[in-house]
């Protein structure tokens, strides 16, 4: 039962979330708008499609050579003086960077935005070690102060309302601030600036890493990610192991695809190639740079036809910008780091457990998550295959397995499909319920009825009436008082030039 | 290792698998573009995104342009590129009083000191070793003398650019960065592209500028 | 031409008023639909819900229902995308069985797509004077690839006043078993659908798949909404009643 159980964490955190009209509204908007902005950019680009498919094949060469790419990346990430490191999982990453803080006698961190971060709950782990993490991107700042987990994996705090955000700062010791957005930015720049310059280690994630080159790029806009790349004395990298690109000249491919899919720009205001720690002529930069490369469940994907595609996400965010599930229900909705449809696909896959498999449930497979993404994963298959494992360990709920079981002796021979459905219980069960009809042991089906009108099954079905149409057609006669046709064999037999015809 | 197991190779793959295309080639149109419809575009893309890009024809003009630019914003301290940017671009007298002296030692407490004068100045003034006229994006290698912070933590970023350094696309300076002559493989430099000025739209949707980095950024173009 | 009718699960025990439409409007053309009784559904609501093997008995169906043939059309974009994206997936293990699956997804169409694209009619010199919006459902558009053809035989309706549906090509939340495991979201996205239709002031909706409509349709019913909801068949089939237009014939 702790299926059923799981299930109504989802529905009711959903039902909450659409209780909240601010949260609706403010992500029906935000939502909108980078729809319409990836839009217009991918438009100006020109050959959209082209660019698309360009990405796939890069990713898809990537990620079915990823044990020599993995290898080419650290043997020149290492050459050009970068300490590169592997974590198996979260426990891994986290110990990993811990020691290097330890080392440094590292007291204070300033982070940039990485969602693997969030993915090992890194923050909480340093923080239980007595070392001071802070987030340095304005909205991971604010969900920060807020103790919260970000709601859109590129604009995680599209959840505040500047109220909310002016309370927060006021809390954290700013005075006499009002709501204005320019003084909310001016307040977090001045509070963060302190923070970059005396910050003893600088966190990142990845966007992409070059193979050939050993670099690691950042996507930025706010110039965050550069302060905490430049200035404290140690900068570490989480990536992803899949984060990997063969060339530099692949990168066009995707800084290309990246910006313009997750907010409509060309490029992000600040790009950034990292190879190595900084030269020793040079003025500033880091004097060691560490890279973490994550794997977390990554590695179980590769060589699995239906999943492995999974691995060439770019984290755009794209697919939540389209989902209309996402856009009624927020981030928070899905109870796991990563949301929406990207979410809903990747969380189970790297935690395969009972915790989240409601997950693949929450998405009616309209495919506009596909059709959006810049490097064409084909999420909805990917959920519908992620259910059929779920029945394969005998996850799903009894009442809907009884229910297909019935299913699949109906409806596997016509004649059983004709005796069974007069019972009307199958179409019960299925699609919808005759109102009046339902009885209890079919209780999600009230959920239809509820808001819905049902429709009754038809007096007679198709098949049932298909003889006698078949003779209204040869008598001349309508038939079932809709269908006017005419001619002995049901053709219409009158010839005519005026027909319309297109090549 | 795991990763070559999983897909199903005894021995992580040796050599480098062929592709049938890399990169971006054959997307996009192969037509001659002229000097002065590169910087056109960049200027109109620039100032798409929030920057100014103001056009020089020659160095006397360049360095009017920057002493006018440096009389409007009236900094207290200017940061600028100690590789010798000043002297290449003629503009040392226009930068005269303005620049703050201070330790340019790259170690221990001194960097830190650096960086605090860094932070300090109002405009930060730099170069830049190519610009994107497609992205309106100017493109910083880091190097001796050339801190990464200048173009960074003053309020103002100035950047001189020289118009034969201005490529159309993106993929023609990654192009370019791959066969830097001194580049290896492994020795590429910290390289920062920047279209325009700090942005953030994370308080409700609401652009603002120069959130962490400068909030604004002007180019100044030599022509010839 | 051998044409048989695929009436899909729903059309049949629900909307057969939408089948003999079909064939009304087919008839219209000159060519005559058989209806071959040994089909049952193609086994997308168990396929979707992770049930694979219930899926492939019901698509078993249909590949024997329909060897015979040289076109199989059906109301439904939805069930024409599962037979064309997944039935040769499904057999993968069963060369035999794959190829009809390939075979059967070669000359299944899309009612609207095989009128348009295999009979080249878009001009039924049907007449319906009503003001009408158009909803794409997600699979016909994006799963089988439907494009403007529903439109492009709209358009020439005599009378029609076609106006355009806002977010036309998002999901109206139903999306077979997700309506009723996950009911509060897609009420709260059939919600949003009928307010853009309301929006539009539109008499009718029509579309191309039976359940996307059953769904708006019932939002609309118990919000009292007077718009009425078609599938493009009845509302050709309608419309042809209306004008009485000279057969044609277009097909051998
Ligand atoms: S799945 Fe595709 S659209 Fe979604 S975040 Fe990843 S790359 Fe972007």
């Amino acid at each position: 039962m702790k299926t059923s159980s799981e299930s109504l964490d989802l529905q009711d955190r959903a039902r909450r979330a659409l209780e909240d009209d601010f949260l609706r509204t403010a992500v029906r908007f935000t939502t909108e708008r980078l729809k319409t902005r990836k839009k217009t950019a991918t438009e100006h680009l020109g050959r959209w499609e082209d660019w698309r498919e360009r990405g796939r094949q890069i990713r898809a060469h990537t990620v079915s050579h990823l044990d020599h790419y993995l290898g080419q990346f650290a043997t020149n990430a290492r050459k050009a003086g970068a300490r590169v490191h592997f974590a198996a999982d979260a426990a891994d990453a986290g110990r990993i960077v811990l020691d290097i803080a330890k080392q440094q006698a590292a007291t204070l961190v300033a982070k940039s935005k990485s969602m693997v971060t969030e993915e090992i709950h890194l923050n909480r782990h340093l923080e239980e070690h007595g070392i001071e993490v802070v987030e340095t991107d304005l909205g991971e700042y604010i969900i920060q102060l807020a103790g919260e987990a970000p709601s859109h994996i590129i604009i995680p705090a599209i959840h505040k309302t500047r109220e909310q955000i002016r309370e927060l700062f006021a809390v954290d010791g700013a005075e006499d601030l009002t709501t204005d957005t320019k003084a909310l930015t001016a307040y977090a720049r001045k509070r963060l600036r302190a923070t970059f310059l005396q910050a003893d280690i600088g966190i990142t994630g990845c966007n992409f890493a070059i193979a050939e080159s050993g670099s690691v790029v950042l996507f930025t806009n706010e110039g965050n990610g550069r302060m905490v790349s430049t200035l404290p004395k140690t900068h570490i990298v989480l990536m992803g192991m899949e984060r990997i690109v063969p060339r530099l000249a692949d990168l066009d491919v995707m800084a290309n695809l990246l910006p313009r899919s997750a907010t409509g720009q060309k490029l992000t205001t600040y790009m950034s190639i990292v190879t190595g720690p900084r030269k020793p002529e040079e003025q500033d930069g880091p004097d060691d740079l560490h890279i973490v490369i994550l794997d977390n469940g990554r590695s179980r994907q590769l060589g699995n036809p239906e999943f492995q595609e999974i691995l060439h996400c770019i984290r755009c965010g794209a697919c939540l910008n389209v989902c209309p599930v996402y856009r009624n229900i927020g981030g928070h909705s899905y109870g796991s780091v990563y949301p929406g449809p990207i979410g809903a696909v990747l969380t189970p896959l790297l935690q395969d457990g009972p915790e989240f498999e409601e997950l693949p449930y929450a998405s009616s497979l309209c495919g506009a998550c596909h059709e959006a993404c810049p490097v064409k994963i084909p999420l909805h298959d990917m959920l519908a295959a992620l259910r059929r494992r779920q029945v394969e360990k005998g996850r799903g709920r009894r009442s809907e397995r009884m229910a297909f079981r019935g299913f699949q002796m109906a409806f596997s021979n016509a004649r059983r499909y004709r005796g069974t459905l007069r019972l009307a219980r199958m179409a019960q069960s299925v699609f919808g319920v005759r109102e009046g009809r339902i009885d209890a042991q079919f209780g999600a089906l009230r959920g239809w009825t509820a808001t819905r009108a049902a429709p009754a099954l038809a007096d007679k079905s198709f098949r049932e009436r298909y003889a006698s149409l078949k003779q209204d057609v040869a008598t001349g006669s309508s038939a079932s008082g809709t269908v006017q046709t005419s001619g002995a064999d049901g053709q219409l037999t009158v010839g005519q030039t005026e027909v319309n015809r297109d090549e | 290792m795991r990763v070559a197991t999983r897909l199903g190779r005894k021995q992580p793959l040796g050599e480098t698998p062929r592709r049938a295309v890399v990169g971006a080639a054959g997307l996009r149109s192969a037509r001659r573009i002229f000097r002065e419809e590169i910087i056109a575009r960049f200027c109109v893309e620039l100032e798409a995104q929030g920057g100014v890009a103001i056009r020089c024809a020659t160095t006397a003009s360049l360095r009017d342009e920057l002493s006018r630019v440096l009389r409007q914003l009236s900094p207290r301290h200017v940061a600028c590129w100690e590789d010798g940017l000043a002297e290449a671009f003629q503009v040392e007298q226009a930068l005269s009083g303005y620049q703050a002296d201070g330790p340019t030692a790259v170690s221990g407490t001194a960097r830190k000191t650096w960086l605090q004068r860094i932070a300090e100045a109002d405009i930060g003034i730099t170069g830049c070793d190519y610009a994107i006229a497609e992205t309106g994006t100017v493109v910083l290698l880091a190097g001796g003398q050339r801190g990464r912070a200048v173009s960074l933590l003053p309020s103002v970023h100035i950047v001189l650019v020289r118009g034969g350094r201005i490529r159309m696309h993106l993929g023609d300076v990654l192009h370019e960065l791959g066969h830097l002559p001194d580049h290896t493989g492994t020795t590429l430099p910290a390289v920062n592209f920047i279209s325009g000025p700090s942005r953030s739209s994370d308080i409700e949707n609401d652009l603002s500028i120069g959130v962490h980095g400068p909030a604004a950024l002007y180019a100044l173009i030599l022509e010839d | 031409m051998k044409v048989a009718l695929f009436v899909t699960c729903l059309v049949d025990q629900f909307y057969p008023n939408v089948a003999e439409a079909m064939i009304a409007v087919c008839n219209q053309l000159g060519v005559y639909v058989d209806f071959p009784e040994a089909q049952t559904c193609c086994g997308q609501p168990a396929f979707n819900s992770g049930y694979v093997e219930a899926a492939r008995s019901s698509a078993l169906t249909l590949l024997s229902a329909f060897a015979d043939y040289d076109y199989v059309i059906s109301p439904s974009g939805s069930c024409t995308g599962m037979i064309h994206h997944y039935f040769a997936k499904l057999f993968d293990d069963d060369i035999v069985r794959r190829e009809l699956a390939q075979d059967l997804a070669c000359k299944t169409y899309e009612f609207s797509q095989f009128i348009v694209n295999v009979l080249g009619v878009t001009d039924l010199h049907a007449a319906f004077p009503y003001r009408v919006t158009y909803h794409p459902s997600c699979h016909g558009s994006r799963l089988l690839g439907i494009r403007d053809e529903p439109l492009r035989l709209l358009e020439k309706v005599r009378g029609i006043e076609l106006v355009e549906l806002e977010h036309q090509e998002d999901c109206c939340g139903f999306g077979g078993t997700f309506a009723v495991k996950m009911a509060d979201i897609s009420a709260a996205m059939v919600s949003e659908k009928v307010e853009h239709v309301e929006a539009t002031g539109a008499q009718v909706l029509v579309g191309t798949d039976m359940g996307c409509l059953m769904n708006i349709g019932g939002r609309l019913q118990r919000e009292r909404k007077p718009v009425r909801v078609l599938h493009l068949a009845q509302l050709l089939a309608e419309g042809l009643l209306q004008s009485s237009p000279p057969k044609l014939e277009v097909a051998r």
